[in-house]
């Protein structure tokens, strides 16, 4: 809190005596984010070493300044990072100064003491601002990710976007939403994370386990997504963005309206609606693509200086279309398709979303509330439910078509306890977690439970330390033990059972024999260790680096344990293993970062080398009524990931910008060097950009984007006996598309529509040159070619 | 306060770690939509009928050679075909329990979603294969069929598509254009024999 100390007078200069010092500066001292007054700023002026403070409503003067002279005046805020500004004195002047306003914000009372703090400091984090993130209103927050450095996606078409962290998704990264781990089925490849874009205020990247308070299985990273900010003030504000999109011939509409008090109470509402239909490739339309989505939040909180409480409900809908040609049947099938230029089917445009669809809801429900003592520190806690309910809709016969094949409905109750002490150089967090999850998958859809009915209990705790050996070092080290027990209810087919060796290993959790199926009760514990360990040290003002070394255990998840048959989505058989241990990943990332007013530079190469690594992979092909299917098999090995991050922008001018991504990964199993599925290729992002603020705040951007094509895959071709045709075929869906480039034109202008009201315009086009293409990490690759041209008009409303 | 804070997540730890156990076994999935059956009749002008069979109670995958029994060989000469569907998991009362009804029933997800297509394999020969049935369009669905066996030895593929285009170009009489499912991929061993 108290970072007067700090206050350093780098400028000193006499002024000339002669000169008649009697004009009068005065202004106010104003919260950058949110135009907020703020009291008790302090200004140092280091010529006169005067020194004066802001009255209760953000105002100060100083008086004595001679005229012709430039002062360096340090504003500086209890909560705000001390800036110093130059100003000129001719006469009597006004000026307001804005700050970056950090502290005591209202909306991070648990985790956080202040909002939008540090989550780690050993590791370099990235963020995505508001501003970036409304440019994806009608996106998802998967595409938002997308525009950092090391994150990819693995995508189902254009609605599921799901984030890859170096290398790395699924289970292996960690997603929170408002201070709330998201328990969203996050475990299948085509289960994009549940958060609406627009209900985030923040978006922060961690490309490591080491922010261990938020759990210890991130083996590849962090997401953490926070909410809106609101100030200690009376105010009532909104913000209302529409989009709309050629491709898809949709859009969406988010609103949001904050309500806010000075004696801390608070509250907003935000909602969103987005409709899409068939989106189309360069050449043809992709039949059943639409999307439908519908989202609501709600806050409710009071913040006081030392203690606050808040309730958060948000909920999230959508609706996804996929791709009606991209339903393979079995495996001369899926030749079919792959040999095919075209998709096989490619209908008239249509808002109707046919089958195969997915429909998801995700509630989730938080209260929170946090306490200072004098003694312990801020002691917070958190409880939070998440509903999860799934429908997975196939194509189906007869009076089963409008059953959806697969009905999960996850359940999640947490209970979170986190204090957190600053002693001098130290900051200490340390606290509890206790978790209660059960699944329940529907028996009615008639079709065999791809994930079984299971309850499953979390318990972990948590300590971590960062000290503050000088003003260049800093260390960080933690360590975090989790134990969760599954209790499953499963059934096995006998003939599965009995391939599977299970008979003869767990024979004592059959429970129930049937005719051709067994139902079994396994009952499994996993004690899971993990741990950070970095540094950071200022080399300079301008440098610094930045080492962390994080140990991660990740439990198998469901369907690695338990999967034992025909996955209907992707038309193969997956089969899982009960003997499956934990996970254990051992990450080191390192960081240079050199910051300086033109020109910004960040190297971050990194190594990941995880033991047991459980990964799927073919081993064979199967018969059955309705042709070959492919098996795969879950595996665990070895295996090491890594690559480099690099980010750098320069400034040519004041208009003009020039910014550079290239994030590049490799992963092997070791031993037999074979490369790993699904690793990104390597991708270069290259953006200029010019803004003019006089111009209405003119903004102009190109980005050109550039995919290499993945050289290295393991080979999980198959050849195939195709009996109808008598032949036998390759069943390739392992050589990965071509590189491609895509160009990005993004503008935007603002214009004042009252006193308290603005318009911002704005228009994207993407893919400009309309280049037909398929993504290595687009699942739907093998059947289509991915979006198109497509125009974006984006019109927000802020009052 | 210091005691309520800490209170309060105790009292909702007790409260969500109890009475979440003990639930009921979960039920048993009743599998819809499952063929465990197929049996192919072929009727001579004699009225001799030929029974093919595939079976796979278990519905296990990978079981799908073992499933054949049957007449694997039958004389040469013009036969009018028929195709019965099956679902054995199912009780023998339940409306599902014959696929084939449902195969044949009017309209959207019955007659016109179906259709059948037969050739022979290796060194089967079938001549002019026709499909003796229709659907509610006009469009063949392929249940009802004849042919006529010429001597040879090999394979009858009696292939069910769901969801076809049944008026793309060619189809269905040249051979399946691609689009659909299949639903059954069966090769029948068979021998065709001169009188």
């Amino acid at each position: 809190m108290r970072i007067y100390a700090l206050v350093v007078l780098l400028l000193a200069q006499l002024t000339t005596a002669s000169q008649n010092c009697t004009h009068t500066l005065s202004g106010k001292v104003i919260d950058l984010h949110d135009g907020s007054l703020l009291s008790g700023a302090t200004l140092v002026v280091a010529e006169t070493e005067t020194v004066v403070q802001t009255s209760l409503d953000g105002v100060y003067s100083i008086s004595n300044l001679c005229p012709n002279t430039s002062y360096s005046i340090k504003v500086l805020h209890s909560s705000c990072e001390p800036k110093t500004f130059s100003v000129k004195i001719l006469g009597d002047s006004v000026r307001d100064f804005k700050l970056e306003h950090h502290l005591e914000e209202l909306n991070e009372i648990i985790l956080e003491g202040k909002a939008y703090e540090n989550k780690t400091t050993t590791v370099v984090e990235k963020n995505i601002n508001q501003e970036t993130l409304e440019q994806f209103s009608a996106g998802t927050l998967g595409d938002a990710l997308n525009s950092l450095s090391g994150v990819s996606s693995l995508n189902k078409g254009n609605g599921i976007v799901k984030p890859i962290i170096n290398g790395l998704h699924s289970s292996r990264i960690i997603m929170i939403n408002n201070g709330v781990r998201m328990q969203d089925q996050e475990w299948g490849k085509e289960h994009a994370p549940n958060i609406d874009v627009n209900s985030v205020g923040r978006l922060t990247l961690v490309k490591s386990a080491s922010a261990l308070q938020y759990g210890g299985d991130a083996m590849g990273g962090i997401i953490i997504a926070e909410g809106l900010k609101t100030a200690v003030k009376d105010s009532l504000y909104g913000k209302t963005i529409g989009t709309a999109a050629s491709n898809g011939r949709g859009g969406g509409v988010t609103s949001q309206l904050t309500k806010s008090f000075k004696n801390g109470w608070y509250s907003t509402v935000q909602g969103t609606l987005k409709r899409f239909g068939d989106v189309e490739s360069a050449n043809y339309i992709l039949s059943n693509t639409g999307l439908m989505e519908k989202d609501l939040s709600f806050r409710l909180g009071l913040n006081r200086f030392d203690y606050g409480l808040e309730g958060y409900y948000s909920y999230y809908n959508t609706t996804i279309g996929i791709l009606r040609s991209a339903h393979a049947a079995n495996a001369s099938s899926q030749i079919r398709a792959i040999n095919s230029n075209e998709p096989l089917i490619i209908r008239n445009f249509t808002y109707d979303i046919g089958y195969p669809n997915r429909d998801v809801k995700h509630h989730l429900a938080r209260i929170k509330g946090f306490k200072n003592f004098e003694s312990l520190g801020k002691v917070n806690f958190q409880y939070d439910y998440q509903k999860n309910k799934r429908f997975e809709y196939d194509i189906r016969r007869g009076n089963d078509r409008d059953t959806p094949a697969l009905d999960l409905e996850l359940n999640t109750h947490t209970v979170l306890l986190d204090v957190k002490k600053a002693y001098d150089a130290l900051e200490l967090k340390y606290g509890i977690m206790g978790r209660f999850q059960t699944n329940f998958a529907n028996p009615d859809t008639g079709i065999r439970r791809l994930i079984p009915d299971y309850d499953k209990y979390d318990y972990g705790v948590y300590v971590i330390g960062d000290y503050k050996i000088n003003d260049k070092w800093q260390v960080e080290s933690g360590i975090r033990y989790d134990y969760s027990f599954i209790d499953a209810f499963k059934y096995y087919k006998n003939s599965v059972w009995i391939e599977r060796g299970y008979d003869i290993l767990f024979p004592d959790i059959v429970v129930n024999e049937l005719s051709t199926q067994l139902l079994t009760n396994p009952k499994l514990e996993f004690n899971n260790l993990s741990a950070t360990l970095g540094f950071n040290y200022n080399i300079s003002e301008k440098s610094s680096l930045f080492f962390n070394q994080s140990m991660a255990s990740r439990a198998p998840n469901p369907s690695e344990l338990f999967s034992d048959g025909l996955h209907h989505a992707i038309a193969r058989i997956e089969l899982g293993d009960l003997r499956f241990k934990s996970e254990i990943g051992h990450k080191t990332d390192l960081t240079y970062r050199f910051e300086s007013e033109r020109f910004n530079f960040s190297v971050n190469p990194f190594h990941n080398l995880i033991q047991d690594f459980i990964l799927i992979e073919p081993t064979g092909l199967t018969e059955t009524i309705r042709g070959n299917f492919q098996v795969w098999e879950y595996r665990q090995t070895e295996v090491q990931l890594f690559g480099v991050d690099i980010d750098a922008s320069y400034n040519l001018n004041k208009a003009l910008k020039f910014t550079h991504q290239l994030s590049l990964v490799k992963g092997y199993e070791r031993g037999n060097n074979l490369p790993l599925i699904n690793m990104p290729p390597v991708n270069t992002k290259n953006q200029i950009s010019y803004s003019n603020q006089k111009l209405n705040n003119l903004k102009l951007s190109l980005e050109s984007e550039y995919v290499f094509a993945q050289n290295e895959y393991p080979d999980n071709n198959f050849e195939v006996y195709i009996p109808v045709l008598e032949t036998t075929e390759t069943l390739d869906i392992s050589t990965p598309p071509n590189a491609y480039h895509l160009l990005k034109l993004n503008g935007s202008m603002d214009f004042k529509v009252s006193k308290t009201t603005s318009l911002k315009v704005g228009l994207e086009i993407t893919n400009l040159l309309n280049s037909s293409y398929r993504s290595y990490l687009n699942l739907l690759r093998y059947y289509a070619d991915d979006l198109g041209r497509n125009f974006l008009l984006n019109l927000k409303l802020n009052y | 306060m210091k005691k309520q804070i800490l209170l309060f997540p105790m009292l909702i730890l007790s409260l969500v770690f109890t009475g979440c156990s003990d639930d009921d076994d979960p039920a048993p999935v009743v599998e819809l939509e499952v063929i465990t059956t197929v049996v192919v009749t072929l009727t001579d002008t004699n009225n001799v009928e030929y029974e093919m069979r595939w079976e796979d109670p278990d519905y296990a995958v990978g079981n799908i050679t073992a499933g054949y029994s049957g007449v694997t060989s039958i004389p040469e000469g013009f036969y009018s075909g028929e195709v019965q569907l099956y679902n054995n998991t199912l009780p023998i009362d339940d409306e599902e329990y014959v696929i084939t009804n449902e195969i044949l029933e009017p309209g959207e997800g019955g007659d016109i979603d179906h259709l059948f297509f037969y050739s022979g394999l290796g060194g089967l020969v079938l001549n002019s294969l026709a499909y003796e049935d229709s659907d509610v369009n006009g469009d063949p669905i392929g249940q009802q069929f004849s042919l006529v066996g010429v001597a040879g030895t090999g394979e009858l593929s009696v292939m069910l598509v769901h969801e076809p285009e049944k008026d793309a170009d060619g189809m269905p009489d040249d051979q399946w254009n691609g689009v659909g499912e299949d639903e059954v991929n069966l090769q029948f061993p068979l021998t065709i024999s001169t009188q």
